[in-house]
C-alpha cells in the first residue's frame, strides 16, 4: 500500500508560524517554536525583504538516523512510517543529530533524548493548520501528479488566453 | 501557576546603562497585557509635562496578551510613548504584527519600559534572560534595511526579531516611524532618534506555558473552517450575480486582498480619490492592485495564513513588501504608476516614514497647488501636480534630509499647514495637528466623533454595525436591509442609528466601537485578519443590534490559554479601564473638551462629488453627540473629564489620587 509523505511546497509558506506553535502545543502542551519539531527558517536578502521555508523531517528513504544509531533507539511506524525514538533507548548521544542532512533530530535540551517528528501518529497537526498548504500530507504515488498539476496552472491560463479568447 | 503570560516586565534605563526586572502579575489583573497594561505603565512612569522627546519620556513596549500563543491573527505588539505629532502633544500609540510580540514572550518578558538617553548610538539585545546595550554608532545614518541585515549578521542570528528607525527617526522627523518587518505607523521614531536608540533586538526559545492546548486547537480548527466556510459563500454569491471567477486577492488573501474589487469605494461611499474630493476618477481601474501583481512576481508573506505583507519584485526597484495602503495612496495623489509607489513605499519603510501621514500631506500640498493657495516657490521648485510621483520621492528626500520645506514638514504636517496662511489651514483635514489615519468622517459620523474623542487619534474605523444599503443591495441582501432596520428600531428606537451619515446611536455605537480596538489591541489580534476567520454572514444577521465589544473567540481563546475562565463583562471592563486611563493621562497634560474635535477642514469643506455631495461633520451635532458621549462614560460634560467616581468605579484609585494632586478632577455638581 502507497504511504502518505509529509510533503512540504517551500513557496506557498507565508512564515505565519502556525505549524509550530501547533506542533509543540501537540507534542509539549506550550507554546514553543524552538522545541517544534517543523521550523519555519528565514532566508533574508540585504534586510530588504525576506521569506520562510518550513523544514520538517522527510522520513528518507535511507534513514541516516536510524542508520547510525548505536543502541537502536529509531524505528519505523509500521502504520505511517515515520521514524519514532524510543526514548528508553536512547542515550542521547547525538549521532543522528550529526548524521541528518535536514537537522531535522535534535537531542531535546531538558529531556535528553532525541526527539523528531512523528507525524502525529497519522494525523499531522502542522499540515492541519497550513491554510496555504505549504505543507500537505499526501498518498507517495499522488505527490509527482499534484506536483505536475501544480506546475501547469501558469500554462493553463496562458492557453486559455491563446486558445479560447483569441478564438482559435 | 501563570498560563499565557511570560511573566515580566524588563526595565530599561538607557541614561544610567540600568536594566531591572519587574513582575508583570501586578498588571495583568486590571489591565491583562498588550495596549492595557501599556497604558497603564505610561500613565505611572511618565511625568506631568514631559515633552516627547525629553529623555524622561517613557516608550513601553508590550507583547499582546494572546501572541505567541499560535491563535491565528494574534501577532500583535503594541508600543505606547507621548506623541511627538500631536499638537498639543498627548498619548499615542501604534501597534503592528509580526513576530516581535511573540518572541518577545518566548524571551521571557510582557513589556519593556525604556526610558532615558544613551550617550551615544545604542541598540538593546535581548536574548532571553541575557539584555545588554551595545555600540550602534555603526549603524547611525543607515536604513532599516541595512541595520536589520548587519545586526543579523553582527549577533550571528538570522531568527532575531528587530524594531529599528531609519534615518528619519534619527533627524527627529516628528512622524517617523519604528519598523517591524515592513509593518509600522504612528510616528513614534523620533522617540528612539531623541533617545539615541536604534533598535530593539529580540530573540527567545523559553516558550510559553498554557492551560488547556487541546481546547486552543480545537479553537484555531473552528477558525480555519468558518473561513473556508467565509470564502465559498463569498464565491457562491458572487457566481450568483454572474460576476468573473473570483482571484485569490479577491478572497481575501495576499497583500492587496484587503482592497481587491475596489470593494472600498463601494462599501464606505467615501471620496478617497485626491484630496477626499470623491471617487470618480477615470483612472480608477488602472490602480486595482490584483490586475497589477498579474504582471509582478509575488509571494505570499505574513504573520498569519491571509498574508497581506507579500513580496513583490518590480524591475529597476527590486523586491519588496508591498502593503494595502500604497493603493490608497495612489488614488490619494491620482496616481496611475503603480510602480513608482511602490518604489516610494519601499523607500519610505527603509527611511523610516508613515507612509499614511507623508501621502495625506502630499494630497494636501498638491491640493493646495491646484488652487493656487501655494506656488513652486513654496516646495523648493518641486511642481505639486495630481498623479506625480516624482514629487513624492523628492519630498520623502527632502524631508529625511530636513532640506527646504523638508525642515518644515519634519516638525509635523501642521507646521507646514500654518506657514500657507489662513485660507490653506483651514483645508488642513487633521485630529490634534495630525494627519487623519483613517478615511472619510463627513460620511460616517459616528466615527468623526470616535476620532474626536480617541485617546491618540483618529484610529480604524471604530463603529460597527453600520448599514451600506447601496452596497448591500448591489450585493443581493435586499432581505437582509429590511431586517437590519426592523432591528435598529427595537434596539435603539431609531433605524436611523445604522445609517452612517446621521447621528442616532452613534454615541452609545461608538462606545463598543472603541472598546473592541482596545480589546484587540490587549489581546494582540489582528482587526483585519479576524475578521476573515470569524462568521461574516452571522455579523449582517447582527446589524441593527449594539455591535458586541467582544469577538466571542477572543473571550474562548483568553479562557483556554489562561485557564482563568473569565466572563465578557471581566474584559469589557478591562477595555473601559484601560480606555479611562489613557484618557486621564491626556487629562492630566492638559487636555480638556475643546481639544476633542476635528480639523477646520472636515467641519467646513463639504464632499464634493458622488452620493454624499455638499455632507459636512455638523460642529452643533458634533457637540451635542460629545456630550451624550461624555454623559454614558461618566465623565464632565464641561470638561471632558473622567470623574472619581467613574475611576474608583473602575478600580483606579490610584489615578483619581493623582489627578486630585494636579486638580483635575471635576468638581462636583449639584443634582437638579
Amino acid at each position: 500500500m502507497a504511504q502518505k509523505l509529509l510533503l512540504v511546497n517551500p513557496e506557498k509558506c507565508t512564515g505565519c508560524g502556525t505549524c509550530e506553535t501547533a506542533c509543540s502545543l501537540k507534542h509539549f502542551g506550550e507554546c514553543n517554536p524552538a522545541q517544534s519539531f517543523i521550523k519555519a527558517l528565514r532566508h533574508e536578502k540585504m534586510g530588504s525583504y525576506f521569506f520562510s521555508v518550513p523544514v520538517v523531517c522527510q522520513q528518507c528513504e535511507t534513514p541516516l538516523c536510524m542508520d547510525v544509531c548505536p543502541v537502536n533507539a529509531i524505528h519505523p511506524d509500521s502504520g505511517t512510517g515515520a521514524y519514532l525514538v524510543d526514548e528508553k533507548k536512547c542515550v542521547g548521544c547525538r549521532l543522528c543529530e550529526m548524521a541528518c542532512p535536514l537537522g531535522a533530530i535534535e537531542v531535546h535540551p531538558d529531556k535528553h533524548v532525541a526527539m523528531k517528528c512523528d507525524l502525529c501518529g497519522g494525523e499531522p497537526m502542522c499540515v492541519k493548520f497550513c491554510l496555504p498548504e505549504a505543507l500537505t500530507y499526501v498518498l507517495e504515488d499522488k505527490i509527482g501528479f499534484a506536483r505536475r498539476r501544480e506546475a501547469i496552472k501558469k500554462l493553463s491560463r496562458s492557453l486559455e488566453k491563446i486558445t479560447l479568447e483569441s478564438g482559435r | 501557576m501563570v498560563y499565557g503570560w511570560a511573566g515580566t516586565i524588563l526595565r530599561i534605563d538607557l541614561s544610567k546603562s540600568k536594566i531591572s526586572k519587574t513582575p508583570s502579575s501586578e498588571y495583568t489583573r486590571l489591565f491583562v497585557g498588550g495596549r492595557g497594561v501599556n497604558s497603564k505603565l505610561m500613565f505611572d512612569e511618565s511625568k506631568a509635562g514631559v515633552s516627547s522627546l525629553d529623555p524622561e519620556n517613557p516608550i513601553i513596549i508590550g507583547a499582546g496578551a494572546l501572541a505567541g500563543t499560535g491563535i491565528l491573527t494574534m501577532s500583535k505588539h503594541t508600543i505606547t510613548t507621548r506623541s511627538p505629532e500631536q499638537v498639543p502633544e498627548g498619548f499615542t500609540m501604534q501597534n503592528s504584527g509580526g513576530s516581535l510580540a511573540a518572541e518577545m514572550k518566548y524571551a521571557g518578558y510582557d513589556h519593556i519600559v525604556i526610558k532615558g538617553r544613551a550617550e551615544k548610538p545604542t541598540y538593546i539585545y535581548i536574548e532571553n534572560d541575557h539584555v545588554a546595550l551595545k555600540d550602534a554608532s555603526g549603524l547611525w545614518g543607515k536604513g532599516v534595511f541595512e541595520t536589520t541585515s548587519i545586526l543579523r549578521e553582527e549577533l550571528e542570528d538570522p531568527e532575531v526579531r528587530t524594531l529599528t528607525i531609519g534615518q528619519a527617526g534619527e533627524t527627529l522627523v516628528r512622524f517617523a516611524t519604528i519598523e517591524h518587518e515592513y509593518r509600522s505607523g504612528t510616528g513614534l521614531g523620533a522617540v528612539f532618534g531623541a533617545k539615541n536608540l536604534k533598535a530593539v533586538v529580540v530573540r527567545g526559545t523559553k516558550g510559553i506555558k498554557v492551560h488547556d492546548p487541546e481546547a486552543m486547537l480545537k479553537i484555531n480548527e473552528e477558525m480555519l473552517e468558518t473561513h473556508k466556510k467565509n470564502v465559498k459563500e463569498q464565491v457562491r454569491l458572487a457566481r450568483e450575480r454572474g460576476e468573473p471567477e473570483l482571484s485569490r486577492y479577491d478572497k481575501g488573501y495576499g497583500t492587496v486582498g484587503a482592497m481587491a474589487k475596489d470593494w472600498y469605494f463601494d462599501y464606505t461611499e467615501s471620496g478617497v480619490v485626491g484630496y477626499v474630493e470623491g471617487f470618480e476618477w477615470t483612472d480608477l481601474n488602472k490602480t486595482r492592485g490584483a490586475d497589477w501583481l498579474e504582471t509582478r512576481s509575488y509571494r505570499d508573506t505574513g504573520c498569519c495564513p491571509l498574508a497581506c505583507a507579500g513580496l513583490v519584485s518590480v524591475p529597476e526597484v527590486g523586491v519588496g513588501a508591498m502593503r494595502c495602503y500604497p493603493f490608497w495612496n495612489l488614488w490619494q495623489l491620482k496616481m496611475t504608476n503603480v510602480d513608482k509607489m511602490f518604489e516610494a513605499t519601499k523607500l519610505m519603510s527603509d527611511y523610516g516614514i508613515d507612509n499614511r501621514d507623508l501621502c495625506w500631506t502630499v494630497s494636501y500640498l498638491m491640493k493646495l497647488y491646484e488652487m493656487g493657495l501655494t506656488s513652486l516657490k513654496d516646495t523648493d521648485g518641486i511642481p505639486m501636480e495630481w498623479g506625480s510621483g516624482d514629487a513624492l520621492i523628492q519630498t520623502i528626500h527632502k524631508l529625511v534630509k530636513r532640506e527646504g520645506f523638508g525642515d518644515i514638514l519634519a516638525e509635523g504636517p501642521f507646521q507646514l499647514a500654518k506657514k500657507f496662511g489662513p485660507k490653506a489651514k483651514a483645508l488642513f483635514l487633521s485630529s490634534r495637528g495630525q494627519m487623519s489615519a483613517g478615511d472619510e468622517y463627513r460620511t460616517q459620523v459616528g466615527y468623526a466623533l470616535a476620532a474626536a474623542i480617541d485617546t491618540r487619534r483618529s484610529t480604524e474605523n471604530p463603529v460597527r454595525g453600520q448599514i451600506w444599503e447601496r452596497y448591500m443591495k448591489k450585493t443581493g441582501l435586499e432581505k437582509e436591509i429590511k431586517e437590519a432596520y426592523a432591528r435598529a428600531k427595537k434596539t435603539f428606537g431609531d433605524e436611523k442609528a445604522i445609517i452612517p451619515w446621521e447621528w442616532e446611536g452613534k454615541p452609545t455605537m461608538a462606545i463598543a466601537g472603541q472598546y473592541r480596538i482596545v480589546l484587540d489591541d490587549i489581546m494582540g489580534a489582528c482587526l483585519i485578519g479576524l475578521g476573515r476567520f470569524t462568521d461574516e454572514r452571522s455579523r449582517i444577521k447582527q446589524l441593527g443590534t449594539l455591535p458586541s465589544p467582544i469577538e466571542p473567540v477572543i473571550l474562548d481563546s483568553f479562557n483556554a490559554v489562561t485557564g482563568l475562565n473569565v466572563d465578557k463583562n471581566y474584559l469589557i471592563s478591562v477595555a473601559e479601564r484601560t480606555w479611562n486611563v489613557e484618557r486621564a493621562y491626556n487629562v492630566r497634560e492638559g487636555s480638556t473638551r475643546d481639544d476633542d474635535t476635528l480639523g477646520e477642514g472636515w467641519q467646513k469643506w463639504p464632499v464634493t462629488s458622488g452620493p454624499h455631495k455638499g455632507r459636512v461633520v455638523d460642529k452643533a451635532e458634533l457637540e451635542k453627540a460629545k456630550s451624550r458621549s461624555y454623559e454614558l462614560r461618566g465623565w464632565d460634560v464641561d470638561t471632558g473629564w473622567p470623574t472619581k467616581e467613574t475611576y474608583e468605579r473602575l478600580g483606579l484609585k490610584d489615578v483619581a489620587k493623582s489627578l486630585e494632586k494636579h486638580g483635575k478632577i471635576p468638581k462636583k455638581k449639584k443634582a437638579n
